[in-house]
């Protein structure tokens, strides 16, 4: 299976940003700004890791738990990583949780190390 | 009120003098960066129910950052090594550390204050506290605070800015950054935008920014007086980055030939300094793990471990145990080049954040050589740690700020009793000649020492009465003053006359136009930040360095 990794965030910035570094240490990336265009990029690729954030806009406070929800149902054995920089334990719909909750700021190792662990191959 | 304009004619050409940051010539039509205003989102307080909103502005700020800082580190480790990425992990580690967002967080809520209003307070906080310390070390870090209040500024104002083009910008005319501050992003971000040099306002010459300017091969000058002037926005300027030379032109002039009358490694064309065969070129380092950076290098040995900095980044006295295990590993990692290991350099400033962690008082108005004369225990626990290192390497150990001959008498017996009782009796014992004292009791030092080291930053402040708060641009004069040389002269004469090795340390021992006069007096070796290593072997044996290593 192709090895890929998928970045959702509304932040366009911080999307770049994520998706150079990921780049430049040598994995396959795509990258979404909203819920929608994850879905449908779900839909047309598998992914090992799916890392995305919690918030998307002010009326959306917990889009990236839709976004887990999708992917859980689609491929459950997908890795999911939630990023937010707000306290977000409470707001989790039911029953779903992310593999890795992770509060910001997280550095890139931290995030490298849990796709190391999965074992992800580089380009 | 109007400001009132210097009037300048528009032929005439403006000189100037800084303090010169990296070596090279550039020319190129001036570009002001003016520090940024961000407009909107603003205000300074906000509604409590709004903390956590805030607090959530300044985790997503601090996250942008640090991937635009990850990107930096990857594009340096590409053009310049792993060692010159150290620069952005620094950055990278000050803006995760804890305390700085726990108290921003503070801010926030006990103040009421909005995201930005916080940012900047914290940050403003510390860089007056940094700027006001008496460690040169820890002003010189001013920069990479503001480098990290204004990205975090403009991560919460304008984070697309954040984002520079990294495609190289074919045919932009040549440009010289004139700015107020120089900070290691606008060093990385003049990549391929036809930069040829950078003139700051402030910047100093041990400061992330500048050691980037050089592993890049950007010329820099700073400490510019009235340099970031809007009249200057059309200018055309020329720099020279070893003499601090500047010259602008209003009417667009190439005003290169102004600056090309000083001493520089850029004129000098390959030319190479007459350096007897058994010169020495070793490596400054603050912690032992830096072994491997100077061994990178290409250094000759270790010419000063500053001991001292090693306590104050494990933020507490060393035991013996602790000590023994540092010096154990850099000797083992420097396989038989020398290593001298300085003991102790405590000075009020070095030791005030570590204090507690003593379960006494100590004096601690008491620097150098006083202070171990005062307190032995602490003497004899990190000569027996040195002593354990002893026979794993060529250890030699360095005192500071020696007085006078009876003084280094009485530490070096101490030492040398307890390398015998440890089996290390090979370990050498060396004056370091700081003090006007030392230099004028050179002849007797030496009839007692295995070898001497000159550390010029503070036999200058010494001889001149200069502070650490001193301006860069002073201490350049003061290390031109004939004073100094004459002191460094009657200290080389006294080496020779024992036939006891010398080295110099110190900022002027990298300054490039010292090194044939350094040479004429017969000093045997330069200890330079491992950093500077390679371009002194490249300025004195040619460009491929011509490594030699003494065993």
């Amino acid at each position: 299976m192709e090895a890929r990794i998928l970045i959702v965030d509304d932040d366009a910035a911080l999307l770049f940003a994520f998706n150079k570094i990921f780049r430049n240490a040598g994995y396959e990336v795509d990258s979404a700004d909203t819920i929608d265009e994850a879905k449908k990029l779900i839909d047309m690729h598998p992914y090992q890791v799916i890392i995305t954030d919690l918030k998307f806009d002010a009326n959306n406070q917990t889009g990236g738990y839709e976004i887990i929800k999708y992917v859980k149902h689609k491929a459950p054995e997908t890795i999911t990583v939630l990023l937010t920089a707000f306290e977000a334990e409470d707001l989790s719909p039911g029953a779903i949780k992310p593999d890795f909750y992770l509060k910001k700021p997280v550095k890139f190792e931290t995030i490298s190390e849990i796709i190391h662990q999965i074992g992800i191959p580089r380009k | 009120m109007p400001r009132k304009k210097t009037s300048v004619h528009k032929s005439a050409i403006i000189k100037k003098r800084g303090v010169p940051l990296a070596d090279g010539i550039g020319a190129g039509k001036a570009w002001l960066i003016k520090t940024p205003s961000p407009k909107g989102l603003r205000k300074k307080t906000t509604h409590p129910r709004n903390h956590a909103l805030e607090e959530g502005k300044v985790r997503h700020a601090i996250q942008l950052l640090s991937f635009v800082i990850d990107n930096a580190i990857q594009q340096i480790t590409r053009r310049a090594g792993e060692v010159h990425a150290h620069i952005f992990v620094a950055l990278k580690e000050v803006l995760h550390d804890p305390t700085v967002l726990e108290q921003i967080v503070k801010i926030i809520r006990t103040k009421n204050y909005s995201a930005y209003a916080a940012i900047k307070e914290e940050f403003e906080y510390l860089e007056k506290a940094l700027g006001e310390s008496s460690l040169h070390s820890m002003r010189e870090m001013v920069g990479d605070l503001i480098e990290i209040k204004q990205g975090l500024l403009d991560a919460l104002m304008n984070p697309l800015s954040l984002l520079q083009d990294e495609e190289p910008g074919e045919g932009m005319e040549a440009r010289v950054i004139i700015s107020e501050h120089l900070t290691p992003r606008l060093v990385l971000e003049s990549r391929g935008k036809s930069i040829r040099g950078i003139l700051a306002k402030h910047g100093g010459k041990n400061s992330h920014a500048a050691i980037l300017c050089r592993a890049l091969g950007i010329p820099a000058v700073s400490s510019v007086e009235n340099i970031v002037d809007p009249q200057f926005a059309h200018a055309t300027v020329a720099l020279n980055g070893a003499t601090g030379e500047i010259a602008l032109s209003m009417a667009r002039e190439d005003v290169s030939e102004y600056v090309k009358t000083g001493e520089t490694v850029a004129e000098s064309g390959g030319r190479q300094i007459a350096a007897p065969e058994q010169l020495q070129i070793f490596a400054n380092i603050n912690l032992s793990e830096h072994a491997l950076q100077a061994i990178a290098s290409g250094a000759n040995g270790i010419g000063l471990y500053r001991t001292e900095l090693e306590f104050l980044a494990a933020g507490k006295f060393l035991t013996e145990e602790e000590q023994a295990i540092k010096y154990r590993n850099l000797v083992m990692t420097m396989m038989g080049l020398p290593v001298v290991i300085r003991l102790l350099d405590v000075s009020r400033d070095k030791i005030q954040p570590i204090l507690d962690t003593l379960d006494r008082d100590i004096d601690i108005s008491l620097r150098g050589a006083d202070f171990l004369e005062a307190y032995p225990d602490i003497l004899i626990r990190q000569a027996t740690a040195i002593a354990r290192a002893g026979n794993l390497g060529t250890v030699k150990v360095l005192y500071p700020m020696i007085r006078n001959a009876r003084q280094f008498r009485i530490l070096k017996n101490i030492v040398a009793g307890i390398a015998k009782a440890s089996g290390a009796p090979r370990l050498e014992h060396g004056v370091m000649f700081e003090m006007p004292s030392a230099c004028n009791d050179a002849d007797e030092l030496f009839a007692e020492a295995d070898f001497g080291s000159i550390g010029t930053n503070d036999l200058l402040m010494h001889l001149f009465n200069l502070s650490r708060e001193t301006a860069a641009a002073e201490v350049q004069e003061k290390s031109q003053d004939p004073l100094i040389w004459e002191y460094i002269a009657q200290v080389a004469r006294s080496a020779q006359r024992a036939n006891k090795p010398l080295t110099i340390c110190g900022e002027m021992a990298s300054q490039p136009g010292f090194i044939q006069r350094f040479i004429d007096l017969g000093i045997d070796s330069i200890s330079v930040d491992f950093i500077h290593v390679r371009k002194l072997q490249q300025l004195i044996y040619g460009p491929d360095g011509n490594r030699r290593h003494s065993r």
